[in-house]
């Protein structure tokens, strides 16, 4: 994985703390890429398609995009419909992050496109280690860059 | 005739005899005349002796026709006396003078003590004068006299005859005897009146029938029409008698009405005859009507009738249309209240599901930050030793207490309470799961399913020497899954809380019944207390002592399964004694299953 400051990971996550520990846990991972945490749906989408309140925002678009279902705004179903409804934006890999772990909500997320399905694990010991695991995944795989 | 020729010749013959005497008066003559008298007498002689033979032959005829007549009287003798009707010869003044076997019997006398007896001592005695009058009348009446009678037998009860007498007469017209014919009128009376009687009744039936009563021919012509029928059809009865039976019928059975009389009279092809059917009939106002109409075919007097009994059903299919329009709308109202449980329990599912997982957010930053707390507390107490010198003697120990007692505390009780927490919402969430789940269902064979159980669970039922018996069980169309759960909590609970100290039997049963197949599940361990029964199936509910761990939802789990069985699940129990739990699958499953929570 790229370790350029500029290429981004997206991290849409209503809860803050979430969004910290989540952080955090990449960052044991030696995930060393700049994280934009945003918490609306429907603020991703603009900041992904440029619209709206980052009409004419010059940003990178993000390498990345770990996404939880649960969200204001747009839900993570639309905002994953969104950004793989639009030439731009469907080939960034998204991986769900969420507390859910209904079969059909799974089935539905990858069906809409999403590349991975993570649940979050209350245990904090579990949900440490699947996000360390996915640092390490991450530095693994090969992404497309962005634009 | 011959007699008158015979006597000729013997005047004749006397005449010649008288003349010879006279010859014989004057001798002269005699010679002659005795000549010529001689010639005559054997001429006379001659005829004579024919006529004998003559009346020879007569005599002998006269006897056959006095035997033939002889033959003939005894014939008529027989028949008279042995006739059925009673027969009695008397003088003019009605002296009996001869009576058949039939009228002594009638009487009640014997034949030949009724000759000489007057007829009228058999007349009653009120009728007796009447009688009288009527024979002395009887001189001059012509033909035959035809009476009614109360005859008085000998020793027994009067009786009802019928007399018909025929005077005898002279050449000269002069009444000479009657001869009599008694008949007794009892039986034809009773007869008579037993079919007036029979005919009054059939009519009054008839008439007063409720139902409306119609007979046609067989061209259809209306031959009666009773009351009932007056009031149905609004005509009365001359109206339609005579007339054609389709005037009853509404358009579509008047048109198609003579073709099938006709073709039934041809073909014997029933439509309605001898079957009954429910059809259309017209009123006089032209409203038309539904009635079952029974109609059947009577032969009378060598000719075909049809007899129909037309039954009016406007009453009924009233009531049928207020009952159909009853159930539809309670079919529309069970719909609606369907559709309102079904959304107030897909609004629970969804708040169950809801809360559950809008709950696990925040425990994860509970656990997440706990930990790091955990993680940075370790931090300070390596840095302590280090530190701890530096520090004044108060907050040296408070310093060393927070870090070393005081946040692990903390941190103990968060961390249990928040996975205390994480269990009660996973139940939960469980439970959600099992509401929604889809069942399959399909034949199952619940003995082999129970006995596949009792496996699973051989570890602890060896260890606390259980002892379980599994009665033959009855199949089921259940969802496989359900019912493993359903047998395995249940089973699972009953070597979970035995007695101790007490050898552990538990026996399984099932029943197929009417209304629905029935297992139980019966131990003899510690039991529930009455007041704990209610609460053994709530979620999150344990009774009795807490010795063996659980998180208090298998029962519940149980419940929701058997519910959405369409069945119900039933707990009997006695402390110290034993448990039985008892449940009921459903036959089958209609409509919408209820999805229970």
């Amino acid at each position: 994985m790229p370790s350029n400051q500029s290429v981004v990971i997206l991290l849409v996550e209503d809860d803050p703390g979430h969004a910290r520990l989540i952080e955090r846990n990449l960052r044991r991972a030696l995930i060393t890429n700049n994280i934009v945490t945003l918490s609306d749906g429907q603020q991703a989408v603009d900041y992904l398609l440029k619209e709206d309140t980052y009409a004419g925002a010059t940003h990178a678009l993000p390498l990345l995009l770990l996404l939880d279902l649960n969200l204001p705004g747009l839900d993570g179903y639309q905002v994953l419909a969104r950004l793989k409804a639009d030439e731009r934006t469907r080939h960034i890999p998204v991986i769900i992050l969420t507390t859910t772990e209904e079969p059909h909500e799974i089935k539905r997320c990858y069906a809409l496109g999403c590349n991975v399905y993570l649940t979050k694990p209350v245990e904090y010991e579990q949900f440490a280690e699947a996000i360390r695991k996915l640092g390490l995944f991450l530095s693994i795989v090969k992404l497309p860059l962005g634009e | 005739m011959f007699a008158d020729d015979l006597h000729h010749k013997i005047v004749a013959f006397q005449q010649q005899v008288e003349t010879l005497e006279a010859a014989a008066a004057s001798p002269a003559q005699v010679h002659g005349a005795l000549l010529e008298a001689l010639a005559a007498l054997h001429v006379s002689l001659e005829e004579l002796h024919v006529a004998e033979e003559a009346l020879h032959q007569q005599h002998d005829t006269l006897l056959v026709a006095r035997q033939a007549t002889e033959a003939a009287h005894q014939r008529y003798q027989e028949l008279f006396d042995f006739a059925l009707d009673g027969y009695v010869v008397s003088d003019s003044q009605g002296i009996i003078q001869e009576a058949n076997r039939a009228a002594a019997a009638l009487l009640a006398v014997p034949q030949d003590v009724l000759v000489g007896k007057p007829l009228a001592i058999f007349v009653v005695q009120e009728e007796r004068l009447s009688f009288r009058t009527q024979l002395a009348a009887l001189a001059q009446l012509q033909g035959l006299q035809d009476w009614e009678v109360r005859l008085q037998p000998q020793g027994g009860q009067p009786f009802m005859a019928a007399l018909r007498v025929v005077t005898v007469r002279s050449l000269h017209g002069q009444c000479t005897g009657l001869l009599w014919l008694l008949r007794d009128m009892t039986e034809r009376q009773q007869a008579e009146a037993a079919l007036r009687d029979s005919e009054a009744r059939s009519a009054a039936i008839l008439q007063t029938a409720v139902d409306s009563i119609i007979t046609i021919d067989e061209s259809g012509i209306v031959e009666s029409f009773n009351q009932a029928a007056e009031r149905l059809f609004g005509y009365i009865a001359d109206e339609v008698i005579g007339q054609n039976v389709r005037m009853l019928m509404p358009s579509l059975y008047r048109e198609e009405h003579d073709g099938y009389l006709a073709r039934y009279l041809q073909t014997g092809e029933q439509k309605i005859i001898g079957i009954g059917r429910e059809v259309r009939a017209q009123r006089r106002d032209g409203t038309t009507f539904p009635i079952a109409l029974a109609v059947s075919e009577v032969h009378l007097d060598g000719r075909r009738m049809f007899t129909g009994i037309v039954h009016d059903l406007t009453a009924r299919v009233q009531a049928e249309e207020a009952l159909r329009h009853a159930r539809d709308e309670l079919e529309v109202r069970v719909k609606e209240r369907t559709a309102e449980l079904e959304a107030a329990n897909e609004e629970v599912r969804r708040f169950a599901y809801i809360v559950s997982h809008d709950l696990r957010a925040p425990l994860v930053n509970l656990k997440g930050f706990s930990s790091e707390l955990r993680t940075a507390a370790a931090v300070l107490q390596d840095a302590l030793p280090a530190v701890l010198p530096h520090l004044e003697a108060p907050q040296h120990a408070d310093v060393a207490r927070a870090l070393t007692q005081d946040i692990p505390e903390a941190l103990g009780f968060i961390e249990t309470s928040v996975t205390r927490m994480d269990h009660l919402i996973r139940a939960i969430l469980h439970l959600s799961r099992l509401g929604r789940r889809e069942l399959r269902y399909e034949p199952l064979d619940v003995l082999a399913l129970v006995q596949e159980t009792v496996q699973t669970l051989a570890h602890q039922i060896a260890e606390r020497q259980v002892q379980v018996t599994v009665d033959p069980l009855p199949t089921v169309m259940a969802d496989r899954t359900a019912m493993e759960q359903i047998m395995g909590n249940l089973l699972a609970n009953a070597v979970a809380y035995l007695a101790p100290g007490r050898p552990g039997e538990i026996v399984v049963t099932g029943e197929r019944r009417p209304e629905a197949t029935v297992f139980a599940v019966r131990d003899n361990g510690r039991g529930i207390a009455t007041e704990d029964i209610p609460k053994v199936f709530e979620p999150f509910r344990r009774v009795g002592r807490q010795d063996v761990p659980g998180e208090g939802m298998g029962l519940a789990y149980v419940q929701m399964l058997v519910r959405r069985h369409g069945g119900d699940i039933r707990c009997h129990s006695t402390l110290g004694v034993g448990t039985t739990f008892t449940f009921t699958i459903a036959h089958q499953i209609t409509g919408g299953e209820a999805h229970a929570f």
